[in-house]
């Protein structure tokens, strides 16, 4: 009951993954309040909502022994976006969910991140499958999600009545072909 | 009032204390109430001062609670029954950045478990402890002007209308003050009451 979690630190070559706390708050505020890139993860929200959102995120490890991490660029130490596993209760289906700071596009960060974050679902927490949800009109998320092997699998409904395109990874078998087990 | 407060074991990882008073045990969440949760958050007339929720939304507020107790070391307890463990509702300090600058207290309840004085009970409970355990110099509650159940509720912890504001910048609600600190005697009874 109410137990805090031990959230791993993954590595990548240029990356950290590791658990969020209050000082993460910012970078979140950035993502959260930037039409570019809240629209595509549930809309722009004011500082208290991100807080709760904050708060989700660290709730729902607790809950589930997985979820969200925090982004870190080695070189500099800062915080640059939200990477990892995340099914809440009347998610339709676990998936890897992603956003980063619109400074740090187009460097591959997100596939950096998002092929840690599989190796981890596969590997430690035993995933058979996952999958990313993406609005249609997302192009270059989608073009991580081709990047990282996946292929369109159907459609789904997120927050109950926004319906996004579901792209599926490959199984941990070939992902790890693909991608290898873990890079750290 | 009887209240026994169990702190927080970091040793065993836990981050919220446990609160005990005549019939409610108040403690941090589990996986386990959401499902009471999200009826009391999908109960659209049960609901509609604290927020109507689906089975989804529920679950975020739910992981917020306790991401709270984590982040900011208080937030939200779960409130039960001693007798049977059952989820009544929620009670407890909620401070969200960037919302309201004093300490509020929030609360709701299961529908079937209203009219027995527990919101009160876990109120007052909550009240005590972000006084002494917290230290919090002064609370309040944001309340709906048409939330009568909810004024009622804090006006029997001795609350005083304030003033009105708007939540979020948007949602008419009054200001609800709690009795400030010095204002209870050395057994957290209001000086002069019965």
């Amino acid at each position: 009951m109410n137990l805090t979690v031990d959230i791993p630190v993954l590595e990548t070559e240029r990356l950290r993954l590791r658990g969020m706390g209050e000082a993460d708050l910012p970078m979140l505020i950035e993502i959260y309040g930037n039409e570019n890139t809240a629209r595509y993860i549930g809309g722009v929200k004011p500082r208290w909502q991100v807080w709760r959102q904050l708060a989700t995120y660290v709730g729902h490890w607790a809950f589930r022994g997985f979820g969200f991490f925090c982004i870190e660029e080695k070189a500099s130490g800062r915080a640059i976006g939200f990477c990892g596993p995340w099914e809440p209760d009347g998610w339709p289906e676990a998936e890897i969910g992603y956003g980063l700071l619109p400074a740090f596009h187009g460097k591959g960060y997100v596939t950096e991140a998002a092929v840690r974050s599989l190796q981890f679902a596969y590997g430690e927490l035993g995933w058979k499958t996952a999958i990313s949800f993406i609005d249609a009109e997302n192009t270059p998320s989608e073009a991580v999600a081709k990047r990282l092997g996946a292929v369109m699998d159907g459609e789904g409904l997120l927050f109950g009545d926004e319906p996004a395109n579901i792209w599926r990874h490959l199984p941990p078998e070939q992902f790890f072909k693909l991608h290898g087990k873990a890079s750290s | 009032m009887s209240y026994s407060l169990t702190p927080a074991d970091p040793h065993k990882g836990e981050v919220s204390p446990v609160i005990e008073t005549e019939r409610l045990i108040l403690r941090g969440w589990k996986q386990a109430d959401h499902a009471r949760l999200a009826e009391l958050h999908g109960d659209e007339a049960n609901a509609r001062f604290i927020g109507v929720y689906d089975f989804y939304q529920s679950w975020i507020r739910l992981s917020a609670m306790q991401g709270s107790w984590s982040l900011r070391g208080f937030g939200p307890f779960a409130v039960t029954a001693k007798r049977d463990g059952v989820l009544l509702g929620f009670a407890g300090p909620w401070l969200p950045e960037g919302m309201w600058k004093e300490p509020e207290l929030c609360y709701g309840f299961h529908p079937d478990s209203q009219g027995k004085g527990y919101a009160t009970e876990a109120a007052s409970a909550c009240l005590r402890y972000v006084y002494e355990t917290l230290a919090w110099p002064e609370a309040i509650s944001c309340i709906d002007g048409e939330n009568k159940a909810s004024i009622a509720l804090a006006e029997k912890l001795g609350a005083r209308f304030e003033r009105n504001i708007k939540m979020y910048k948007t949602i008419p609600a009054q200001v609800w003050r709690y009795p400030y600190p010095a204002e209870f005697d050395e057994n957290w009874k209001l000086w002069g009451a019965e």
